[in-house]
């Protein structure tokens, strides 16, 4: 194959390596913001206000029946219009900024019903006894409750990253420049594109496959 | 919401320091990126001179420039909503258009032609009848086509790609005999080939077109500004000068030369710069409709989902196609992807034999561990080229459409096949083994205890992930718009390229994704109560 000829790859490695260095951003990112504001949905679904569990429940189940394609496309509508209203025209890459609101705001929906189950998994004794030591609500869930969800969560919380990580390559229906953006752009504009596809192909499939090898072993640990 | 109420283009920039200029990814030699992925190009040469010209007009030599890529089903909007202040490209001046954003001097003449091989005997827009035909999505040349095919009755095939490089790409693969374009464009794409002296550009130019830059409307002083630069730089001769540059030499990221000599629609714009755009009157209108005016908010009107789309019918009836696709996309992958996730699930748990339980896994982590959307593009790019030449030749003369959907249709019934095994598996791994071994004793053999003792039970556990999977093939259907599939989300898109109402567009797809979500829920949940063994908990592991 003539992308493996010559130092082609080699000169093009900065781009693909940017491109990946985007990819990895919008993950982490995405995961970070995304974990915290599922876990507020989480506690808001749980409790015992109506309007919060409803609003909780609506958020979650709205994001959950809309394709990320166009919830990507959503917030890239919104977001300028948005950043617009708030910070005057201040504002940066728009693609990229838009980019991390839908996917947090997506995986929050998917986060929160890991947190939800995680919160429920540990035993409602366990709240009892906080309160019963002289805990307020929030202590309790704070110090007691939450630690030990998100710990035994902790592997579905990977794997939905990973999830999210093979999910940010759909940033090329807004068109930004991630891994698979850059790889496609490059095959498209040299017509090695048969060659460019397989390869991010590969490439997502060795940190994947890595990533949920880990997280097995991890789990598995856990049982143990 | 308004933008900069008070004060224009100029005033905004003055304030932030900083100006956005919109620029194309492939539009060569317009404005493209070079080398180095730097943005390069005729067009992009006028506007980093308007810039120049900024800068000393507001005394802001340090002035930061902000370069943003857009394509052409998202350039107006970009315009519109402020996040680019001005975009030269190759994006045409027309009446349509100018409801939405004002256009600057003409940058360019085209006219509207074709390249197809130099072997194919196609010369003229007759010679396409009953053949398939390539062009980019949401540009004028798309809207001829489809107003010629309609008005002459040509039956021709027509297939909208994503951009022009996608484009050229279809017609290089033999999906389409010929594409259709500007023709300043199609000299361009037939530089990037690998023997540009295979391909010819031929039809009569038929009509002629301008590129401008696109500008804010009512915005007369940015305006102004813009307009004296590009006059200046074509009286001056220094246009000419970018023109030989760009067309009749070598340019990047190759150094292929287009050989594109100076027309004389070309000469005359050069000798007497103007903003004729030859599609009526060349004047900015003003009329009412346009989503975001200077100063104004959003226009809400709901009507154009029922005024006349370019070809014919109404934009509701778009909607109606793309809903039509994604369930036919959603259900056709389904039934497949269900039937080989059982199969496929219960190899994975016939200890007996390694090598199948081997393969299952190996199935299941290769489909699980490569993005959807990459997977999507193997089998739409790269599946044709490695077939044999015979199956990939025949599957490019398939229908358009066809191809779309069989690359999809393919795409997600083995990802959704590789989420079903493990479902499967994890049900027939939490019944009890005792029935496994029941069923032997009682003399079946291993195919019958699947089929008799252990599917009957697993299947029913794994319904309610099922279900969820099941939603999430009509999610996933959505990466179909990726390769122009008209499905819902498409539609969506396209919808707000034509009438530039985008909230519109977004709430009827959104809502129509929210309805489907409902109605299978609806059914399931029914499929569930129906099918539910009485007294019958969880997987039995106690």
């Amino acid at each position: 194959m003539s992308v493996l000829e010559g130092n082609y790859l080699l000169a093009n490695l900065p781009a693909l390596m940017s491109g990946l260095a985007l990819t990895a951003r919008i993950t982490l990112i995405a995961v970070v913001l995304g974990i915290a504001w599922g876990t507020v949905l989480a506690l808001a679904r749980l409790s015992q206000n109506r309007i919060l569990a409803w609003f909780a429940t609506f958020y979650v189940n709205l994001f959950r029946s809309v394709p990320l394609v166009m919830v990507i496309l959503w917030f890239f509508l919104i977001v300028p219009q948005l950043m617009h209203a708030l910070f005057g025209n201040a504002v940066e890459d728009i693609r990229f900024t838009s980019a991390l609101v839908a996917f947090s705001l997506f995986e929050a929906a998917y986060y929160s019903e890991i947190m939800r189950a995680g919160i429920l998994s540990v035993s409602r004794g366990q709240f009892d006894a906080g309160l019963a030591l002289g805990f307020t609500r929030q202590e309790t869930l704070r110090i007691i409750i939450l630690p030990q969800a998100f710990r035994n969560m902790l592997p579905l919380l990977l794997t939905q990253a990973v999830i999210l990580f093979q999910d940010t390559s759909l940033v090329y229906v807004i068109g930004l420049s991630d891994f698979f953006g850059t790889a496609h752009k490059l095959g498209d504009r040299d017509g090695h594109l048969v060659e460019m596809l397989l390869l991010a192909g590969l490439i997502y499939f060795l940190i994947s496959f890595l990533a949920s090898q880990l997280v097995a072993r991890l789990q598995k640990r856990r049982i143990r | 919401m308004p933008l900069h109420a008070d004060g224009g283009t100029l005033q905004k920039i003055k304030e932030n320091k900083v100006i956005t200029i919109g620029h194309r990814e492939s539009s060569l030699p317009f404005s493209y990126y070079g080398a180095n992925q730097e943005v390069v190009g005729y067009s992009h040469t006028f506007a980093l001179k308007i810039v120049e010209a900024i800068k000393s007009r507001l005394d802001l030599p340090d002035l930061n420039v902000r370069l943003m890529p857009v394509t052409s089903a998202n350039r107006i909007t970009l315009v519109q909503n402020g996040t680019v202040d001005m975009e030269c490209g190759s994006t045409t001046n027309n009446a349509e258009r100018r409801k939405q954003v004002a256009f600057s001097n003409s940058l360019f003449v085209v006219s509207t032609r074709f390249m197809t091989r130099s072997n194919s005997g196609l010369l003229d827009f007759p010679h396409l009848a009953g053949k398939t035909v390539v062009t980019t999505a949401g540009t004028t040349s798309e809207r001829l086509l489809r107003r010629m095919n309609d008005d002459k009755q040509m039956g021709m095939n027509i297939i909208s790609a994503k951009d022009h490089g996608e484009a050229f790409l279809t017609l290089e693969t033999g999906r389409a005999v010929a594409f259709m374009m500007d023709d300043a464009l199609l000299y361009g794409e037939r530089a990037k080939a690998k023997n540009p002296q295979d391909w010819m550009i031929a039809g009569p130019p038929v009509t002629l077109e301008v590129y401008a830059c696109m500008l804010r409307k009512d915005d007369p002083d940015f305006k102004r500004l813009v307009n004296a630069v590009i006059t200046r730089m074509m009286l001056s001769g220094e246009a000419e000068r970018i023109y030989n540059k760009w067309f009749t030499t070598p340019i990047p990221p190759k150094g292929l030369n287009l050989d594109f000599p100076l027309s004389e629609p070309m000469r005359l714009l050069y000798e007497d710069p103007n903003d004729i755009s030859f599609d009526g009157d060349g004047q900015e209108s003003h009329s009412a409709g346009s989503a975001l005016a200077a100063g104004k908010g959003y226009q809400w009107n709901w009507q154009v989902l029922l005024s006349k789309t370019p070809s014919g019918g109404t934009y509701l009836d778009w909607l109606w196609e793309g809903l039509r696709w994604t369930v036919l996309l959603s259900l056709s992958s389904w039934c497949v992807a269900l039937l080989l996730g059982i199969f496929l699930g219960v190899l994975r748990t016939v200890n007996s034999k390694p090598y199948l339980v081997l393969f299952a896994k190996a199935y299941v982590e290769l489909f699980r561990n490569v993005p959807l959307l990459v997977q999507l593009f193997t089998w739409y790019f790269v599946l044709p080229e490695l077939l044999p030449d015979v199956w990939g030749d025949a599957i490019k003369q398939w229908h358009p459409l066809w191809q779309q959907f069989f690359a999809a249709w393919l795409c997600l019934s083995l990802f959704t096949a590789a989420r079903i095994i493990e479902q499967v598996r994890t049900a027939i791994e939490s019944l009890p083994p005792g029935r496994k071994n029941a069923g032997l004793a009682l003399g079946m053999n291993l195919p019958q205890v699947y089929r008799f003792v252990l599917l009957p039970v697993a299947l029913r556990i794994t319904l309610p992930p099922l279900t969820s999977e099941f939603l999430n093939i009509f999610k996933n259907s959505a990466v179909a718009t990726t390769i122009g599939l008209v499905e819902l989300s498409r539609q969506a898109q396209q919808l707000v390229d034509y009438t530039a109402q985008p909230y519109e567009a977004f709430i009827s797809v959104t809502v129509l994704y929210l309805l489907i979500n409902v109605l299978v829920m609806l059914a399931m949940r029914r499929l569930e109560s129906v099918v539910r063994i009485p007294r019958f908990t969880s997987g039995g592991k106690t």
